[in-house]
């Protein structure tokens, strides 16, 4: 079963956004979005399409 | 010739029956609940109005202040006889396994033993006929059994599910006839029949380990960047010539078959390599895949 619903990777340090994005992508994400913290860090946001009945429901609570 | 294979044949019949006395003897204190004193079976038989449309009927031509205690006398004894077959139900989910695996058990090894001393040649061969037959008996009851070491979840799930259901029963009890009436008694009275089967309870525990799942994948869902030495490697192992070449598919594909066998599903690779509750996890895949 592929990652449905939003996946979100805190406070990661600018240099390693890159990475992140990468190993986001491996599971193809309909979007990524990169949020600055303005702290030296970024919130990455992966979408993945939405959780449908009879998958494990991992959508965001918030 | 004859005289001696009539006796050797009422000797095997002797031995087998005191083999089958044994085995019954045995299994009567393997049932795991005491004897009942209540002759249940009359209790049942008196409570039949309650279950034929009699006192439905005295409870629908009572006058409204009459109504409440019919009301209350029919729930009460509804639960009863639930309670009674529950209670029976119970006893042959959880006895019968116990007297089939060990009474079996019991008559395969008296009559392998008795094959084993007898010393007759034609006895042996029926004794050793007989023993494998109880034992490829059992093996086959076994098979239809193999429930039973489930048995024990699910009854207590049952026993869960019967209290949840009873209890607006217990509260509807406390009020009027007007607000808490006869149909609507009837209704929780099934839910809390039905709370006491085997396909209710098996959907409560799946529901459980569903729910259980989901709050792993949520804890996963969302965390800080933690970045160790078995992420590292993990990283170099899936883009050996950096992120931003392409990635190893062969290794991508050692790596979703380790993620498969020691992961929920619908995890992503980023968890794993990124997350802070997969350390161990992400150890546990350098040493499994030998990641250099």
């Amino acid at each position: 079963m592929p990652p449905c619903g939003i996946w979100t990777r805190k406070a990661v340090p600018t240099a390693k956004v890159a990475e992140v994005v990468a190993a986001y992508r491996l599971d193809n994400p309909i979007r990524i979005d990169k949020i600055d913290n303005h702290n030296g860090t970024f919130d990455v946001v992966a979408t993945f399409p939405p959780c449908t009945d009879g998958q494990a429901n991992n959508q965001p609570n918030d | 010739m004859n005289i001696g294979t009539r006796s050797g044949r009422r000797g095997i019949t002797s031995l087998l029956l005191v083999a089958w006395c044994l085995v019954l003897s045995a299994c009567a204190p393997l049932l795991g609940y005491p004897k009942d004193p209540e002759d249940t079976d009359a209790t049942l038989s008196a409570l039949a109005p309650y279950f034929n449309g009699a006192k439905d009927v005295e409870y629908a031509h009572a006058p409204p202040a009459a109504k409440t205690n019919i009301r209350n006398e029919i729930i009460f004894a509804r639960m009863r006889a639930y309670d009674i077959t529950f209670a029976d139900f119970e006893k042959r989910l959880y006895g019968d396994g116990n007297a089939v695996t060990l009474g079996s058990d019991l008559a395969g090894l008296i009559l392998a033993g008795l094959t084993a001393t007898t010393g007759n040649a034609a006895t042996k061969s029926v004794l050793g006929a007989a023993s494998a037959g109880v034992i490829g008996a059992k093996a086959a009851i076994d098979k239809d059994l193999y429930y039973q070491k489930t048995i024990p979840a699910l009854l207590a799930q049952m026993e869960a599910d019967r209290l949840q259901a009873k209890a607006p029963i217990v509260t509807g009890m406390k009020v009027p006839d007007e607000q808490y009436p006869l149909v609507q008694a009837y209704i929780d009275l099934d839910a809390y029949k039905n709370a006491g089967s085997i396909p209710s309870a098996i959907n409560a525990v799946n529901k459980d380990a569903g729910n259980a799942k989901d709050d792993a994948l949520d804890t996963l869902r969302t965390g800080v960047f933690v970045e160790d030495t078995s992420g590292q490697r993990l990283r170099d192992y899936l883009w050996p010539s950096g992120v931003d070449k392409p990635v190893d598919k062969a290794h991508l594909t050692n790596l979703r078959r380790w993620m498969s066998a020691n992961l929920p599903a619908g995890v992503p690779v980023e968890a794993l390599l990124y997350g802070p509750t997969l350390a161990s996890k992400r150890k546990l895949a350098v040493s499994d895949l030998a990641v250099p």
